[in-house]
């Protein structure tokens, strides 16, 4: 019968070995895993044992002492007990006992268990409040960069208004681009200010309804643009029209200093100024480059850009005497000004609120605008502007409504903002502008930096909490040791009575989990309220 | 577990158990080849001088400190056939022990000190708490169950450290000295106790002992010398007034 039995038992083992070879799980796997299962477990029913006698105690504390609330205790108690003991073996001692033996000897050595939970508390609590440091500083950052809605927006630029215009049909295309939102142009240009006798030049910006609104310039004192303009719609301006035709009349062909040079095209406008009579350009409507240009460039061999540089006579702009009106019935003249401008111009010394003053101002028109003017530059007929709004800054600065200069006949912005739905979706319009050979900017590039500097700063924090957590639980490890070594004869005891080695684990496993939980605890709350306090103290001086 | 009883009368027993301590780079033999056999109702005491080897015999039968050869065999039990957490609640569900120094749960009082070989099984506070006053009041220390143990004085400790020992009504009482620290009046009130068990409850006891006056208390003694058992004397036989004369020769 046995010799029966050990041949079964020597086949179930290598049947096991077998398996054991098949299935390769290192036993010391087993062992971490099922360690912290088990001390995972063991830490939510060490929170069942613990919160119900914090919070009777707290109630006790405070004199709260109605019948419910001892009906209650008596009630939790009988729950707590039962779900705490639900894991330990019968016959065995219940896991309840376990952790009562624990936190007994504890609170029999207060002042050791006291030392040793704060200085768990310190280590946590200063991974807490670093780390915090590390995360509050980068917000602080981030939101001086950027408001949340700058978040959501990025701005199209181009290096080349001939090439890749920034044009209405452009913007239209843009605005139909999934997740965006609005489409803002903006055309900056140069006025000539005009106010009591004296003359100030400053850079103007057009701009739609909604645009000031949305980048974090600050009103000091009236209103942004308030009238309904439409960017997208087209004016005719009759002196621009034929401004330009008389120039495509007029325009004898002029050759370069190559005589080799062939320029033959009906299409190109040649345009030459008698006055300074020094350069000639010559703009194609269909190829933004001069034919001379290119001429040049593919005998050279070389880029347009390097033939510019060779013969700079060939992009020397030239400004006409010509002076193109308003649609006046069309403009809307209205203006937001910085205080810069109110300085330049010395209004701020004639009034004290110059919300509703009025000025009158010029302004240059550049071919970057309009297509057809090429390199040279015109000048809008003089209009009364009235001052609605005013932002701070001291550069003197101009914002008039966009529809104003689409009178004058523009057609390209100078550049445009575009405002998406979420954040998340700008990389992927940035991508679809890009794709296109347009340039674009956003205040992510710069948050995007931010945050690489940040991570940075948080994990040498974070190594520095880790550094004091590592000796507060070096602090924990010492003080587990001294108890142990001290609790010799009560481990031989409680062993001699028949407690198992496992359960004397437990007891000691219990206690370092008691510590680490009230030192975390602790740790949590400190690292809030340092933080809190830090907080405060930052708000005030900040 | 091989089932090795013959006598059911039988609680323990000793086949040539020998063991010995490795100690540097030699052994030292300590058992030099014991036979026990030890009967329900019986109090045996093990008496000879230090370095004899009378608590390594002890903490073999407790299970504690495995043989080097040799079989012990505790209620029919192999007992090195169990591994050390079945001979560990083997021992807590059987034995009742008393030391010569008492060691407590510090943080514990004494009544929870007594209540803890309940605890250990399992059993719930409430009526671990009841029969642990039952225990005290057994032999009189009622009245201190709040104190804290090391609070009292040694012949205190020991009473309650019966009470600890009694409370599982264990099968075999153990005792390990359990005068050692007392003068003769506690030394004769524990050894009365200890009689009173015996020979009114029939509790098993063993009992080491280096001290021959209490050899009257017990049935049976077990001399011991130099790792084996010089003499075997029941309560009854002629040696064994020899044996009791002995302590006044001393």
């Amino acid at each position: 019968m046995e010799g029966l039995n050990l041949t079964k038992i020597k086949k179930i083992m290598t049947r096991q070995e077998h398996l054991k070879k098949i299935i390769k799980v290192p036993t010391y796997i087993k062992e971490v895993v099922s360690f912290i299962l088990n001390s995972m477990l063991f830490f939510i029913l060490l929170n069942i044992y613990f919160l119900p006698i914090i919070f009777f105690h707290i109630l006790h504390f405070f004199h709260i002492n109605f019948s419910f609330v001892n009906k209650l205790e008596k009630r939790v108690d009988i729950i707590a007990h039962s779900i705490v003991n639900k894991y330990s073996t019968p016959g065995a001692i219940s896991r309840w006992q376990l952790i009562k033996l624990a936190s007994r000897s504890m609170s029999t050595r207060k002042n050791r268990t006291f030392i040793t939970v704060f200085g768990v508390a310190i280590g946590i609590g200063a991974v807490v409040f670093l780390l915090s440091i590390g995360y509050g500083a980068e917000t602080l950052v981030k939101n001086r960069v950027a408001t949340l809605d700058q978040v959501k927006q990025t701005n199209i630029y181009t290096n080349d208004q001939t090439k890749l215009p920034i044009n209405d049909k452009l913007l239209t295309g843009f605005k139909s681009l999934e997740g965006v939102e609005d489409v803002q142009p903006i055309a900056s240009i140069v006025g000539k200010v005009e106010y009591n006798n004296s003359n100030v030049d400053v850079v103007v910006l057009a701009t739609s309804n909604g645009y000031l609104e949305n980048s974090d310039i600050k009103l000091k004192s009236g209103t942004f643009f308030t009238s309904e303009q439409d960017w997208s719609k087209e004016y005719d301006n009759a002196d621009i029209a034929s401004y330009l035709n008389d120039q495509k009349v007029n325009a004898p062909i002029v050759s370069s200093t190559t005589d080799s040079v062939n320029v033959s095209d009906q299409k190109v406008l040649g345009i030459s100024d008698s006055t300074t009579a020094k350069s000639d350009s010559t703009t194609t409507e269909t190829s933004p480059i001069p034919e001379e240009v290119k001429n040049l460039s593919s005998q050279l061999g070389l880029e347009s850009a390097e033939v510019y540089q060779l013969l700079p006579e060939l992009s020397n702009t030239v400004t006409k005497d010509v002076v193109i009106n308003f649609l006046s019935a069309e403009t809307l003249n209205e203006a937001v000004v910085s205080e810069g401008f109110l300085t330049a111009t010395g209004m701020d010394k004639i009034s004290s609120d110059p919300v509703g003053k009025e000025f009158n101002v010029q302004f240059t028109l550049i071919g970057g605008l309009i297509p057809q003017l090429g390199t040279q530059k015109v000048l809008s007929s003089q209009s009364s502007y009235k001052i609605i709004g005013i932002i701070p800054g001291s550069n003197p600065l101009l914002y008039i409504p966009l529809q104003d200069l689409k009178t004058l006949g523009i057609k390209n912005y100078s550049e445009a903002r575009i405002i998406a739905n979420k954040d998340n979706d700008i990389p992927s319009i940035r991508k679809a502008i890009e794709g296109r050979g347009y340039l674009t900017q956003s205040v992510q590039d710069t948050l995007d930096r931010i945050q690489t500097l940040f991570s940075g700063v948080r994990v040498s924090l974070l190594l520095l909490g880790i550094l004091a957590l590592s000796v507060a639980s070096l602090g924990m490890f010492n003080t587990l040791t001294v108890s142990l070594l001290e609790r010799t004869h009560e481990v031989g005891l409680l062993k001699a009575m028949g407690m198992k080695s496992t359960e004397v684990k437990k007891v000691f496993l219990s206690e370092s989990l008691i510590l680490g939980f009230f030192g975390g605890v602790v740790g949590l709350i400190l690292g809030y309220l340092l933080g809190y306090i830090l907080n405060m103290i930052l708000s005030f001086f900040l | 577990m091989a089932i090795v009883n013959k006598d059911p009368k039988e609680l323990i027993s000793f086949g040539s158990v020998k063991k010995s301590f490795r100690v540097g780079t030699g052994d030292v033999p300590v058992l030099k080849g014991i036979d026990i056999s030890i009967k329900n109702g019986d109090f045996v005491v093990i008496i000879g001088p230090s370095g004899s080897g009378k608590s390594t015999v002890l903490h073999t039968l407790l299970g504690l400190e495995p043989p080097t050869e040799g079989d012990v065999s505790f209620l029919g039990f192999d007992l090195y056939d169990l591994d050390q957490d079945d001979r560990a609640e083997f021992r807590r569900k059987n034995v009742g022990i008393i030391y010569q120094q008492s060691y407590w749960v510090k943080s514990l009082n004494v009544m929870e000190n007594v209540s803890v070989p309940l605890l250990l099984n399992g059993v719930s506070e409430e009526i671990a708490r009841d029969k642990a006053l039952e225990s005290l009041e057994k032999v009189g220390m009622l009245n201190w169950a709040e104190y804290v143990p090391t609070e009292l004085s040694a012949g205190q400790q020991q009473k309650v450290g019966l009470a600890r020992a009694l409370i599982t009504n264990p099968l075999v009482l153990v005792a390990d000295e359990p005068t050692g620290n007392l003068d003769s009046l506690s030394g004769d009130i524990l050894m009365k106790m200890l009689q009173e068990l015996n020979t009114i409850h029939h509790k098993t006891i063993i009992m080491v002992t280096h001290d021959l006056q209490y050899i009257p208390y017990s049935t049976r003694a077990l001399v011991m010398k130099d790792g084996i058992i010089e003499q075997s004397v029941t309560k009854g036989q002629p040696e064994w007034k020899d044996l009791t004369l002995l302590k006044s020769k001393k």
